[in-house]
């Protein structure tokens, strides 16, 4: 067994700091007599202010090692995916052009190499997908609650980082992948229809909405990402409300739209 | 300027000018904006639940010497409080958003009682061998399952007869169910494993919230 000050293996006892315990069951001893027993420390005074000491230094070290790359490495992961996806796309274009000229794979090789090298892509885009949705949980955990990680992970890559995405208001999130139609809305002054959404609209609370009411949740979508990500962003607590009045948006709005 | 003891220890209601302030004693400087009257610290009861709670609790007990497991530490708002009323205890403060992280820090290198730990409190076996048996869990974590969370906890760090304070917000459970079947369903649950002792509603200061108290066993 594993505690902060040491290890304790068939009754003995070696002294070792380390806060990177873990322990599946309740402990049956007194953790500080324990310590005070075995002279780790001379009294409860000490054996606290030498935890309190390797907490600060050790958490320190945890929380700015996950604050340093977060957003960026979320980034990288979701490009990774996406060109992972790119290749499985192409390749099995080629395999299946390979296999309409009448070649098979026991006569030809190539066809064999191509689909191991297919399987194996798409095994490599759910592992980084898996990865994908571990870091979003926890970094963005209420963004990806409300939005879902892939998206989560869309919109921070498309506005440079989750500090950026916090600052945006909520009406250009909302059009977020749609810059082109809004462009073209805007150049045509009070002629232009602006876009509904952008890549929220890959949202199923979205998608599968009527499209005389999509609108109506895209806008009410993007406004509970803005929440969700400023207070991923300044405050970290997770906030299980947005996601709920979300589910009842969409009910409305499907009752409604009939 | 007058000072009026209340039943917990290290907390004071200040009369000055007229109006009254609940604060506790304490020699550090402001950590969240509130106010500072020589050697008194504005309790602000907008900014922390424990703060309404103590003001409203005709049940309420901490002692100078309790060792608390405080889970949802946030940047340490109502732990720089607790550390002033557990002058001679110790608060092992959980929280696992790095963010706030930063301020919780900043609270532990100034008080010699507050021991910061970035961790899940979803997952105690990951602190268990740090924390050790306490008299107080107090838990502040606007989660769905924030009840499991509490129990499990409990189970691992609060000693026999212990003491609970559960902070909870009825929107995050469910959003559109009435908040006083979801109170009343909570401590349904919680009477499986725990003693109700008082429960307390957190209006106007915090809406659609109530703080639990409950004994262990």
């Amino acid at each position: 067994m594993k505690v902060w000050y040491g290890e304790i293996k068939d009754d003995e006892f070696r002294r070792k700091f380390d806060l990177d315990v873990r322990n599946e069951r309740p402990l049956d001893f007194d953790l500080v007599g324990f310590a005070i027993e075995n002279s780790v420390f001379s009294d409860r005074d000490e054996y606290y202010e030498t935890l309190r000491e390797l907490a600060i230094k050790n958490e320190e070290r945890r929380m700015k090692e996950i604050l340093r790359s977060e957003d960026m490495f979320i980034i990288s992961l979701i490009r990774a995916y996406d060109d992972a996806l790119k290749c499985v796309n192409l390749l099995s274009e080629r395999l299946y052009d390979i296999k309409s000229l009448g070649y098979e794979d026991e006569e030809s090789p190539p066809v064999a190499w191509l689909e191991d090298r297919i399987e194996s892509l798409k095994k490599l885009r759910k592992e980084l997908e898996g990865e994908l949705e571990e870091k979003m949980l926890a970094v963005a955990p209420n963004l990806t609650r409300v939005a879902g990680h892939m998206i989560g992970a869309r919109l921070i890559e498309r506005a440079g980082g989750l500090k950026r995405l916090a600052m945006l208001p909520s009406s250009k999130i909302q059009v977020i992948g749609a810059e082109r139609a809004l462009y073209r809305a805007l150049s045509r002054g009070k002629r232009g229809k602006p876009p509904k959404h952008g890549i929220i609209y890959q949202h199923p609370l979205v998608r599968t909405l009527g499209r005389r009411v999509r609108g109506k949740m895209a806008r009410y979508l993007a406004g509970k990402i803005s929440l969700a990500v400023r207070l991923d962003y300044f405050s970290g607590r997770i906030d299980d409300e947005l996601e709920m009045g979300l589910k009842k948006r969409f009910h409305d709005l499907k009752g409604g739209s009939g | 300027m007058r000072v009026i003891e209340t039943r917990i220890p290290n907390v004071f209601i200040l009369e000055v000018d007229g109006r009254k302030f609940l604060v506790t004693r304490s020699e550090y400087p402001p950590h969240y904006g509130e106010r500072k009257f020589n050697g008194f610290k504005e309790w602000r009861l907008s900014r922390s639940k424990l703060g309404v709670l103590v003001e409203r609790g005709i049940k309420i007990k901490i002692e100078r010497d309790w060792k608390i497991l405080y889970l949802g530490a946030a940047s340490g708002t109502t732990v720089s409080h607790l550390a002033d009323i557990a002058d001679r205890g110790v608060i092992y403060a959980v929280e696992y958003a790095p963010r706030p992280f930063i301020g919780l820090l900043r609270l532990a290198r100034e008080r010699k009682n507050v021991i910061p730990l970035l961790r899940n409190a979803e997952l105690p076996e990951s602190y268990n061998g740090i924390v050790e048996r306490v008299d107080l869990i107090y838990q502040d974590i606007a989660q769905k399952n924030q009840i499991e969370i509490f129990e499990e906890n409990a189970r691992f760090f609060l000693r026999d007869g212990g003491y609970g304070i559960i902070m909870v917000k009825a929107k995050s459970m469910d959003s559109t169910a009435d908040p006083r079947k979801i109170y009343s369903e909570v401590m349904e649950r919680l009477e499986n494993n725990f003693r109700i002792i008082n429960s307390v509603d957190l209006e106007p200061y915090h809406k659609d919230h109530i703080a639990i108290e409950v004994g262990y066993r």
